[in-house]
């Protein structure tokens, strides 16, 4: 029979790198939390002393590290399209969800720093604001591949 | 309700069949999409752009109207 | 041109136009106080605000006076809100913006890492928001003369 329906629908390689995102983000971040809650406690600090710059520099740099070897051995060893015409839509659809997150985070920003907060809660804001938006923009890219994109 | 309410029907799955069996794979690759998106399509999960939806009549080597269909309605 | 597109240029002239008010205000006050003193807080809401205000109150001149121009030519005055096209181009627009977001979001990450003043953070974002919208307006307008 000429059609290949019976074969197990595999997700596309952009649909697999998102499931990927959803299960170590919040590794990440869970990383980050545990690191800087850790020195709350040893160091006896009040939560804004804390010497949070290390950790989420880390976190950054090892989750972006690992994510970008993961993702270049991951395309490299893929055979046929990376993306076509309907993953850049949905890649587009994620975009929206994520601006309109990150855009109330950045005023949620503004509005401590209106109220002279320490630099710990804005910079912690915009960190887990984000990450938070991009997690969200990742399950809506999901949905998408599985529902198609709401209207 | 999740998903492009999409009045569009397509008639993608018979006309493989009848294009010597032509595979969902096969369709792809005319097309220039991933094989994944020609089942979203055939399943009423994605709605093709113009230049896309040509592109598959092409493949086919049909109108337009007979891969995809839209519906009488009053309004 | 439909009331979206009226309201993008109108965008494209308040936001620069109200961003150089903000930083000749606050960088003036900077000239005579040191930086932790400036109240930046006021004249960040007025910005704000008259970027807001202007916007509308632009778009909504822009259609009255086009729409009293046509009339007078006797033609059918233009008022339509916007239809799927305009929505999509918006939604681009928005997007392109986002890149000024992000590169704005790390710089004031790292800002608040040397725990430099609130000022230099605020007015850095703001900035940031502004040269975002710059672009995605201009992106919009491209898109609405030249296609996408």
């Amino acid at each position: 029979m000429g059609n290949d329906d019976a074969i197990k629908e595999e997700v596309s390689f952009t649909e697999s790198v998102q499931y990927a995102g959803l299960a170590f983000g919040p590794l990440a971040i869970l990383a980050y939390l545990g690191i800087v809650l850790t020195r709350v406690f040893t160091d006896d600090v009040s939560v804004t002393k804390v010497a949070w710059q290390g950790p989420m520099l880390l976190v950054v740099a090892i989750g972006g590290g690992l994510y970008g070897i993961g993702y270049g051995i991951a395309r490299l060893v893929h055979k046929g399209r990376v993306d076509d015409a309907r993953d850049k839509e949905i890649e587009r659809y994620a975009q929206s969800i994520n601006g309109g997150l990150v855009g109330l985070t950045v005023f949620v920003s503004i509005i401590l720093l209106a109220l002279n907060v320490e630099p710990f809660w804005v910079a912690n804001n915009l960190f887990l604001g984000s990450w938070f938006a991009s997690f969200v923009s990742t399950a809506g890219r999901v949905a998408a591949y599985r529902e198609g994109i709401p209207s | 309700m999740v998903g492009k309410p999409t009045h569009v029907t397509n008639s993608i799955r018979q006309l493989r069949f009848a294009a010597n069996e032509m595979t969902q794979a096969d369709l792809a690759e005319r097309v220039g999409v991933t094989r994944q998106t020609i089942i979203a399509i055939e399943q009423g999960r994605y709605s093709p752009s113009l230049e896309m939806a040509f592109q598959i009549a092409r493949a086919f080597g049909v109108p337009l109207d007979d891969v995809f269909q839209y519906p009488e309605t009053d309004h | 041109m439909t009331v979206s597109e009226r309201s993008v240029w109108v965008q494209l002239f308040v936001m620069p136009l109200v961003a150089v008010g903000y930083f000749s205000v606050v960088l003036s006050r900077a000239a005579d106080e040191s930086v932790a003193q400036i109240s930046w807080v006021v004249p960040m809401i007025w910005s704000i605000g008259i970027v807001v205000a202007g916007i509308i109150a632009g778009t909504i001149a822009s259609a009255i006076t086009s729409a009293i121009a046509a009339t007078a030519r006797g033609e059918e005055p233009e008022l339509d809100e916007g239809d799927q096209r305009d929505k999509e181009i918006e939604r681009l627009g928005n997007r392109k913006a986002q890149f000024f977001t992000g590169i704005g979001t790390i710089a004031v990450i790292v800002l608040c890492m040397f725990r430099v003043d609130p000022f230099w953070i605020a007015s850095a974002m703001f900035l940031a928001g502004i040269l975002g919208g710059v672009h995605g307006a201009i992106a919009k307008l491209v898109a609405y003369r030249r296609g996408f």
